[in-house]
């Protein structure tokens, strides 16, 4: 009978560990969430000055969401700019399209007249999205609003915002019909890094990094500026994050920016030519795309002295292939942007402060545009 | 290349045999598959109590199922040789001595027993009886490491009376594992790599060499017998192991039994009968068994609507029908001859569900009145509307009805589906066996055998593959054996044997979409070569003018490329043609210098013959295809390239001396030949105590579902040969063509363009020839046996692949050798082909524990522990079926632990049995947890350079659906130093499978009560007592990134599913269906398994 108690016994411990592992291994892995208050939201605003066809002065902002290391914060979120200003009506919902988001939206913008520029929660399909200015896409990274909000086939998009937003009210020109166009920082200021991987074709889009501002064709308007960042999970929770205040406190800004003039060419890829900062200018990002190709190149002018920028003959693209600057017959593009902050050195890829410095003497991010020096190479 | 995996099953006579096999050697000229055997050895010495051998003692070993008659010779020694596997009572007769009988001696198939006993003048004590536990652990004389079960162990080991799971009672077995897919493997060789053999038959079919009998048992199975490493050299292309059953045999007293189960839900019920009978003088005997199962399935909890848990196209309804006859007539001097007739004959029929729902429901995507074909399934149509670049945009939904074959079954193209996916598995398998015992210590046999087995895989509506098909797969053995054992003294046991079988493989996989897609740029290594299809696009005759384009013409009117009537596009189909002849002989001596001591010495030689065409026209090259190819691609194109005949169907794998590639092909390829030493030993050092040790080389054939991909040619060159070549087509480096096996040759029409493209974006070279991978194999035992009748066996193991098979890609060199490059300065690949590049090294521990008694505790407790080395990449697909390395993984020499195994599995199977007749009989079953998810490595090359990179959504294999880590998109570092911004939030490996998952242990509980002397039995089985119905956690494919493991709103649903994606389920409406079926997590399970059943059963013993 002893005998047989133990028997017993052990079944039971045996049943009573197979109640208790049973479907274990079925199990998700535990995973750990990041930790969303360790990040950085910080918004600079400040007076953009549009040369073309006539001086305009509209809202410039830098936007910054970064983890501790200096990358972004999130992959997906939805940013609300709120201000004194008063935008358009009725003229957002062209941003919003983006892989992301496949619902279609309301109809009128959600943002429009009521002091603040949104972004739109994403939507499972078949769920109407809220109509706004940066839509379900767009949302703020490690410098600056994009339309870089991942979707579940991953986060791999490097689509920049073409900007102004509301370009048409700018009336802003900078090349006959273009209206709005993407900043990028290229080679040499900017090394692109080598994306190709095997079978794994280079992403498309990564011909630069964000220069990180993100402008607007409204009226400035004095006063306090914030940036709130919604963050929503997978069972529909929503995490928010918001900026300390930015001020316009003043409306000044940086004069325009005179057209850079062709030095020389050499036939061989490269050019030269000569900027004429504008006083209050403390950096100039100059731009040189070749319109055939889209490749971008970007050299950096400290300080507000005149000065000869070359752009190299030739440049590594993100796969690795050294390729010609401008290629001959190709329409070329050079374009000043001054700023009275340091651009280049908050952005990516060299900083990794998680809260960079965005703004000037004036405690503003002004930001000043040149006209466009184009010609066929 | 589609390959599916199964559902789911005398005297100086010695010189005349060793003649006569020689003789039939030559016969035959080609002596497969060396079988199991289906027939044991009794064998002994009767000595007086003082040790002294006697001479003419009268020796018979009785069982139900046959009796055995012999007299020892002067040293006293006794053998029996073809002794049918049963429980036998030996007993001793002599002049003057007292009798003694040994009960319970277990014969096994190709074991060897040794009954010895003293004999008295005066009556004492009996010698010890040697009877165990049947297919206990401690079993002294095995040399190899072979554990066998019988049918009453069998229904301890899965619970009840007449379970029909063959492939749960594997996993019962030390050194059998259960792979991820569920299938058994046989220490961590893949599906493929093992000899599964029923009655001596091979049971694997021509093409996969997977198994063919559904993994079901039928009740025939009087044992089941498991031989891991390469066996005795009677067993030949056998992998990693050997599982070989036994069927019952008709006895007297004749037996049966009448049983019927049923099961509420999920709905099941079984019958099942058997009955054995013999004629009182044994001349006659019968057995015949006959199983029919019909049950549904229900994956995740009772009530859980199957739409939801992810178990799309599983299975939902069985019907299985199985039917074996075992005959044997027995004549001759003695009955020492008989002639075998055996016969199985099953069906399985399996029906899946579509999409998580039936196909008869309303409603459902496509048409009002049920679900449609693909052709007119809106999402389908919205992946085949992305999939055509066309200048002019995709395709319309018209105009793909317009050019898609149809389905076998389809009449139109915009038809309700009125069929469910399904399986049907047939399988009938025929025997004829004579055998003689020439004398009681020489036994001979021959047996001719055929297997038919042909599996119909019907899949109308399969949305995860972007295709509708119906495949064949499987294939016709048929083989002549002839196999000797002869005692040749009282040390030396001889076996002989010889084999000759012949394998035609039948495979025909056609699906419509394929040939729809492959031609459209779907597939890597394909091609646009529908260019024309539209107006405005490439317009191939300019005759024509434009508009031209072959849908324009077909629709509009106009001047036709047609005039007969615009033909659809060729449905993809590819076939097999290759037949093969496997040869075999071996012999082995069993060295018995003492009855503690045993050695087995053999030696065997596999070979087969592989009929494939011949590789000359490929060698012939002619000075325009010279030029024309060094100065398109930098190498030579083949002469028939030129002329767009080109019958080349081998990849070119060497270069002359010239430079100039060329097809050789390795006679071990196409004519292999495998020489297979096999030494093993036994020594009982102590009356409990045994050790035995064994070396081996065993083969494996590559199935011919490696070597021969060929898709049919004729209807594209048919319908659209007279077509010029679309001259926008070019090849991966940017040359013309994309013709030939190395898909850069021209094409001589556009039939041949299309052709190639389908041949090589899907199916790939058409012939692959490739060796056969050899194994080493290293295992050692011991074994001890504890009072109680316990025993205890501990192997450890270890086993060397050798040219093992995988897919894989080389390298495209010029003529002088130097790498080929793409526009990004990447290597660029020829087509992936069969090879022999795989990698395995596997080591392990097998324990058994058994205990074997009439009441109280019996049953057994077995362990595996196994850690497997492989360079496939671990959970890729088809990781252990048909895989595929990748060449820069390949180049960097990458090892991994397998991704398909627990590396810890053990049940215990207990069952008390009391006197009352009452049983209760848990059966446990543990694993350790199985290797998940992606590594944070991954192999790539980085300009040129093979090179281990960090695996982010730009690197990892499957891109971003795939991927753990994500990077930056404002940063996102290089593709050698990515920034990271996010992961899936849980701990990882370097390597994919680095991680397992939890330890599992789930229960079935059998009660049952058979009163003594009752004809009764009545049970209950519980599977699944705890419930367990979720599957193995898996990467969630649609995991939107937010941060480090928080994902966002978008999560479980595709970004491409169109809006209406919802609606078109019924009854699911407006809900987060995908996210359902997807979850929210990183990591996804789904409730995939059957949920707790309780079974209530009846039998009746006739």
């Amino acid at each position: 009978m002893h005998s047989y108690i133990k028997k017993t016994i052990g079944l039971a411990l045996l049943a009573a560990l197979a109640a208790c592992t049973s479907g274990q291994n079925a199990s998700e892995p535990p995973f750990q969430a990041a930790n969303l208050t360790a990040d950085t939201v910080r918004l600079a605003v400040g007076v953009a000055t549009f040369r073309a066809p006539a001086t305009f002065k509209g809202i410039n902002t830098v936007a910054t969401f970064r983890q501790p290391s200096g990358l972004s914060a999130t992959l997906v979120n939805t940013p609300a700019l709120t201000g004194p200003f008063t935008n358009t009506p009725g003229t957002a919902c062209a941003a919003n399209t983006n892989t992301g988001t496949s619902g279609p939206t309301n109809s009128g913008s959600l943002d429009g007249s009521t002091g603040s520029i949104l972004g739109s929660p994403q939507v499972p399909p078949g769920i109407l999205a809220n109509c706004t200015t940066f839509g379900t896409a767009g949302g703020v990274f490690a410098y600056g609003f994009a339309p870089e909000n991942a979707g579940t086939s991953g986060a791999d998009v490097f689509t920049l915002y073409a900007q102004p937003f509301y370009a048409k009210a700018a009336n802003v020109q900078y090349n006959g019909s273009t209206t709005t166009r993407t900043y990028k920082c290229g080679p040499p200021a900017c090394l692109l890094p080598l994306l190709a991987a095997g079978s794994v074709p280079a992403p498309s889009g990564f011909t630069g990094f964000t220069q990180g501002f993100i402008t607007f064709g409204l009226t400035p308007v004095l006063g306090n500026y914030s940036l709130s960042v919604g963050i929503q999970n997978s069972t529909g929770q929503t995490t928010t994050v918001t900026s300390n205040t930015a001020v316009m406190a003043s409306l000044v800004g940086l004069p325009p920016y005179p057209t850079p003039t062709l030095v020389s060419k050499d036939g061989t890829g490269g050019i030269v030519v000569n900027v004429i900062p504008p006083v209050g200018v403390t950096e100039t990002l100059v731009d040189l795309i070749d319109a055939s190709t889209g490749s971008t190149l970007t050299i950096v002018v400290q300080g507000a002295a005149p000065a000869n920028v070359t752009f190299p003959d030739t440049f590594v693209n993100s796969v690795g292939v050294t390729t010609q600057s401008i290629n001959p017959g190709d329409t070329w593009r050079v374009t000043a942007i001054g700023v009275n902050y340091p651009a280049f050195e908050a952005g990516p890829p060299g900083n990794t402060s998680s809260a960079p410095t965005t703004t000037g003497a004036n405690g503003q991010a002004d930001i000043t545009f040149s006209g466009e020096l184009s010609q066929i190479y | 290349m589609y390959v599916l995996s199964r559902f789911s099953p005398r005297g100086h006579a010695h010189r005349y045999i060793i003649g006569s096999l020689l003789a039939f050697v030559l016969f035959f000229n080609s002596v497969g598959t060396l079988l199991a055997g289906t027939t044991g050895t009794i064998s002994g010495t009767v000595t007086t109590a003082q040790g002294q051998g006697i001479n003419g003692v009268r020796v018979s070993a009785v069982a139900p199922t046959g009796r055995y008659q012999t007299t020892t010779n002067p040293q006293g020694f006794y053998s029996f040789t073809g002794v049918a596997p049963d429980t036998y009572t030996v007993s001793f007769e002599a002049t003057g001595y007292q009798p003694v009988s040994t009960t319970g001696v277990n014969v096994f198939a190709d074991q060897v027993v040794t009954v010895s006993s003293p004999l008295a003048k005066s009556l004492i004590t009996i010698g010890r009886v040697t009877a165990r536990g049947q297919g206990g652990a401690f079993q002294p004389t095995q040399t190899q490491d072979t554990y066998t079960v019988t049918a009453s162990q069998i229904d301890t080991q899965l619970g009840k009376k007449d379970a029909v799971s063959e492939s749960s009672l594997i996993f019962t077995l030390p050194g059998a594992s259960r792979d991820s897919s569920g299938y058994p493997v046989i220490r961590g060789g893949r599906e493929n790599e093992e000899g599964f053999q029923y009655e001596g038959i091979p049971y694997t079919d021509a093409f996969t060499n997977q198994f063919v009998n559904s993994l079901a048992l039928n009740g025939g199975v009087a044992s089941l017998q498991l031989t891991p490493g390469a066996g005795d050299a009677s067993i030949g292309n056998n992998g990693t192991g050997t599982l070989n059953l036994i069927s019952k045999r008709g006895a007297r007293p004749a037996f049966g039994q009448i049983e019927l189960e049923a099961l509420a839900f999920p709905y099941s019920h079984q019958f099942q009968t058997e009955y054995g009978f013999a004629t009182p003088d044994g001349r006659f005997s019968n057995y015949f068994s006959f199983l029919g199962n019909r049950s549904n399935s229900q994956f995740g909890p009772h009530g859980y609507d199957t739409a939801l848990n992810g178990a799309f196209y599983s299975r939902i309804f069985q019907v299985g029908n199985d039917f074996s006859d075992n005959f044997f007539y027995k004549f001759g001097k003695n009955q020492n001859q008989s002639i075998q007739v055996f016969y199985e004959n099953q069906i399985f029929q399996f029906y899946n569900n579509i999409g998580g729902i039936d196909q008869n429901q309303t409603g459902a995507v496509g048409i009002s009145s049920g679900l449609c074909f693909r052709t007119c399934d809106p999402f389908a149509f919205a992946n085949y509307n992305s999939f055509t670049n066309f200048a002019n945009g995709g395709l319309t939904q018209a105009e793909i009805q317009y050019m898609m074959s149809l389905d076998p079954y389809q009449t139109n193209p915009i038809q309700a589906l009125n069929r469910r996916s399904a399986g049907f598995q047939p399988n009938d398998t025929f025997k004829i066996q004579y055998s003689n015992n020439l004398d009681a210590s020489t036994y001979v046999t021959a047996k001719y055998f055929k297997v038919n087995s042909v599996v119909t895989f019907d899949q109308p509506y399969t949305s995860a593959s972007y295709t509708d098909d119906v495949a064949l797969q499987g294939g016709l053995s048929t083989g002549f054996t002839l196999d000797a054992t002869k005692q040749i003294n009282s040390k030396n046991l001889l076996k002989i044997g010889a084999i000759s079988s012949f394998l035609h493989p039948i495979f025909n996989f056609y699906a419509p979409p394929y040939g729809l897609l492959s031609n459209t740029g779907t597939f890597s290594n394909s091609f646009a070569a529908f260019g024309f299809v539209k107006p405005g696009d490439f317009c191939p005759i300019a005759a024509f003018g434009t508009p031209c384009g072959y849908l324009y013409n077909g629709n509009t009117g106009g001047t036709s490329f047609f005039p007969g009537g615009v033909p659809r596009v060729p449905a993809y189909l590819e076939t097999t043609g290759t037949n093969r002849q496997d040869w075999a002989t071996y012999i082995n001596d069993t060295f018995s210098p003492t009855d503690k001591l045993k050695f087995d010495i053999g030696m065997r030689i596999d070979g087969t013959t592989n009929r494939m065409p011949s590789e000359a026209p490929c060698n012939v090259y002619s000075a325009a295809s010279i030029a024309f190819g060094n100065a398109n691609n930098g190498s030579p194109m083949s002469v028939d390239g030129m002329t767009g005949a080109n019958q080349c169907l081998f990849q070119a794998n060497t270069k002359d001396a010239a430079g100039t590639p060329i097809v050789t092909i390795d006679s071990q390829a196409r004519h292999p030949m495998v020489v297979e030493p096999r030494a093993s030993f036994s020594w009982q050092a102590t009356r409990n105590d045994a050790i035995r040790g064994s070396f081996g080389r065993s083969v494996e054939f590559a199935p011919l579902g490696d070597i021969d991909e060929v898709v049919a040619r004729s209807a594209y060159l048919r319908d659209f040969g007279f077509i010029p070549t679309d001259p926008t087509t070019v090849n991966l480096v940017g040359g013309v063509g994309i013709c030939g096996v190395n898909g850069n040759a021209p094409c001589s029409s556009f039939g041949e363009q299309l052709y190639w493209g389908n041949q090589l974006g899907i199916a790939g070279v058409p012939f692959q020839p490739v060796k056969p991978e050899t194994f080493t194999n290293y295992d050692a035992s011991f074994s001890h046996q504890f009072g109680g009748n316990v025993g205890v066996k501990l192997t450890p193991f270890y086993r060397r692949g050798y040219d093992v098979i995988a897919f894989s890609q080389l390298p495209r060199t010029d003529s002088k050798g130097n790498a080929v490059l793409d526009v990004n300065g990447n290597p660029t690949f020829f087509p992936a082909i069969a090879s022999n590049a795989g990698i395995n090294r596997t080591t392990g521990v097998e324990f058994l524990l058994t205990r074997d008694a009439a009441y109280g505790l019996t049953g057994s407790l077995s362990a595996t522990y196994i850690n497997e080395l492989s360079n496939v990449i671990p959970l890729s697909a088809s990781e252990d079926f048909f895989p595929t390395i990748p060449a820069a993984s390949l180049a960097l020499g990458n090892v991994y632990r397998v991704g398909f195994l627990s590396p810890f599995q053990s049940t215990a199977a207990i069952a008390y049995k009391m006197h009352s007749g009452l049983k209760i009989n848990p059966v446990f079953i543990y694993n350790h947890g199985y290797p998940i998810g992606n590594g944070t490595l991954t192999a790539a090359y980085v300009k040129g350079v093979p090179t281990n990179v960090v695996s982010t959504n730009l690197t990892a294999p499957g891109g971003s659906a795939a991927s753990i880590q994500y990077v930056d998109p404002q940063n996102p570092g290089s593709a050698a130093n990515p920034n990271i911004a996010a992961t899936r939030g849980s701990e990882l490996s370097p390597s994919a499978g680095g991680r397992l998952t939890m330890a599992n242990l789930s229960t079935n509980l059998g009660i049952e009560l058979s009163p003594p002397g009752s004809k009764h039995t009545f049970g209950v089985f519980i599977s699944n007592i705890f419930g367990n119905v979720y599957a193995l956690p898996s990467i969630n494919s649609r995991w939107q990134p937010v941060a480090t493991g928080i994902g966002g709103p978008r999560t479980g649903y595709s970004t491409s599913a169109p809006n209406g994606f919802n609606a078109g389920f019924p009854g699911i409406g407006v809900i987060n269906y995908p996210a359902e079926r997807f979850g929210y997590d990183p990591f996804i399970i789904g409730p995939t398994n059957q949920p707790t059943a309780i079974r209530f059963y009846y039998s009746l013993q006739l």
